[in-house]
């Protein structure tokens, strides 16, 4: 019981960026909104369909985010959801990242 | 250049699989790793093939300070935020390994057809697995091959510019696993650290802003078999780009200049009538019949047209071809028994360091091509 006291007590807070669909994203494609979703400065000039969530739950990249808010609660310190993945490898759809061998390549005659 | 034919080592299979070419058979179950034929060359040919590649790497050198002296990035189909990476890292020198020069050869004429500067393949076959060919069968000639040798040399002079664990990063496939197993081996012969890790997952630290990996470890330098004309237009491009000089990545990003062929109809313009390039333009027009039609951007011998006396006489489908096209002169390369050798000549860093020879069975090098091991006299 004491160890789940102590849990409970030091449960964090995750700050995510999601698309419209609340797919988690890289944090990168949110810094053009502040903490409350608002267009930083200098940016908003075309539409942007990512937003922080604010979550008691850490969802992992590609995760859809649930159960949360899209306006951090007062007094409340949240933390990036961490190591996003998935970031690379999806122009491969199924073949090799080289060139030349047993996948084939090059051009002759 | 002469091809002959040979029985087959009776248990060919089992030790190349043993040596490291776990994919030594094409999907129909034919051999990929072909060894019932060798090419034997003279000295004095393989001597002008050195050459021709070391010549063809000046012209290379020369043609990326053209490019980045005269803006040439949009011809390149090069995404202009990339470009300052591109520039920089050309002032900056950061570490190159490798690069194979794809020629044709008759005999008398080496000419280029594309150069796989950026992620090219066939390493195991071309540097360990026909060098124990040679050792079995004929040890008493000659092979142009110290690929390895020069790799493991190229990693001792990069020690102390590279992180002390190295990362190697793949698809998830058998080709591409034993590439990167095999170069991780050579930067381990060289006293490095080294990890594998697929490129899906290859994760970004948006806390710390670094790429981590499974263990959330910082990535430091990254050797990646992952073309960049993907990576610079997936969801981590704007953290590559973010990061470019805290992570060290093996190629650099200027080779984007070098592993594309619009290269081609730059080169010939700078260099018109040199003997080792065949010319090459951005229209048909210029050609009277004979001519071979290529994206810009693509792999595995994909979309490529081949023109001759003004009729389609062999053609590749895919789905690359959106940046555009190139065209080059067709060059004949010579029949063997039906078979049609395309030369693979590796740089490794500024060395010539071997060949390898693919043969096919039609006028394309595409993934029915088998690996044929060569010897010299």
């Amino acid at each position: 019981m004491a160890a789940l006291f102590i849990t409970s007590c030091e449960h964090e807070h995750y700050r995510h960026c999601v698309d419209n669909t609340g797919k988690v994203m890289p944090d990168s494609l949110c810094n053009c909104r502040d903490e409350n979703n608002n267009y930083r400065p200098g940016f908003g000039m075309g539409y942007m369909p990512f937003l922080w969530y604010y979550s008691s739950q850490r969802y992992g990249y590609g995760d859809y985010a649930r159960g949360g808010s899209y306006a951090p609660s007062p007094g409340v310190s949240y933390s990036s959801a961490g190591v996003g993945r998935g970031g690379f490898g999806s122009s491969a759809h199924g073949s090799g990242g080289g060139e030349g061998g047993h996948g084939g390549g090059g051009a002759g005659e | 250049m002469i091809r002959k034919s040979i029985v087959p080592r009776e248990n060919w299979k089992e030790l190349t699989e043993k040596q490291g070419l776990i994919y030594n058979t094409l999907d129909d179950g034919t051999p990929y790793w072909d060894e019932s034929a060798y090419y034997e060359f003279k000295s004095s040919e393989i001597d002008a093939i050195e050459k021709a590649t070391y010549d063809l790497h000046q012209l290379y050198l020369d043609a990326a300070q053209y490019i980045i002296d005269n803006d040439w990035f949009e011809r390149l189909g090069i995404p202009f935020m990339i470009v300052p990476l591109i520039k920089d890292a050309w002032e900056k020198e950061p570490p190159a390994l490798y690069g194979r020069f794809d020629l044709g050869y008759d005999g008398k004429n080496i000419k280029l057809l594309e150069y796989n500067a950026d992620t090219p393949t066939t390493l195991v076959e071309a540097s360990v697995i026909q060098w124990f060919w040679l050792q079995d069968l004929f040890p008493m000639y000659d092979q142009f091959n110290s690929i390895h040798d020069k790799l493991v040399a190229k990693w001792v002079d990069l020690k102390d510019y590279v992180d002390k664990k190295v990362y190697f990063a793949h698809l998830n496939n058998n080709e591409d696993f034993m590439t990167v197993a095999y170069l991780s081996n050579t930067a381990q012969n060289a006293g490095l650290g080294t990890k594998l890790i697929l490129m899906e997952d290859i994760g970004w630290d948006e806390k710390n802003r670094y790429f981590a990996d499974l263990d959330n470890n910082q990535m430091k330098t990254i050797f990646k078999l992952y073309p960049y004309e993907w990576l610079v237009n997936e969801q981590f491009a704007g953290a590559f780009r973010d990061s470019i000089n805290s992570t060290q990545w093996i190629e650099p990003v200027w080779k984007m200049m070098w592993s594309n062929k619009a290269i081609l109809a730059l080169l010939w313009e700078l260099n018109p009538n040199h003997p080792n390039l065949l010319p090459t333009y951005f229209t048909s027009q210029k050609f009277s019949g004979n001519y071979v039609k290529k994206p810009i951007l693509a792999r595995e011998g994909a979309n490529i047209d081949i023109i001759g006396e003004e009729h389609l006489i062999a053609s590749t489908g895919g789905t690359y071809g959106e940046e555009g096209f190139v065209f080059q002169e067709l060059f004949h390369i010579p029949e063997f028994d039906g078979n049609y050798p395309v030369i693979g000549s590796w740089m490794i860093d500024q060395d010539a360091a071997g060949i390898g020879i693919r043969e096919s069975k039609t006028l394309i090098t595409d993934n029915r091509s088998r690996f044929v091991p060569h010897l010299f006299k």
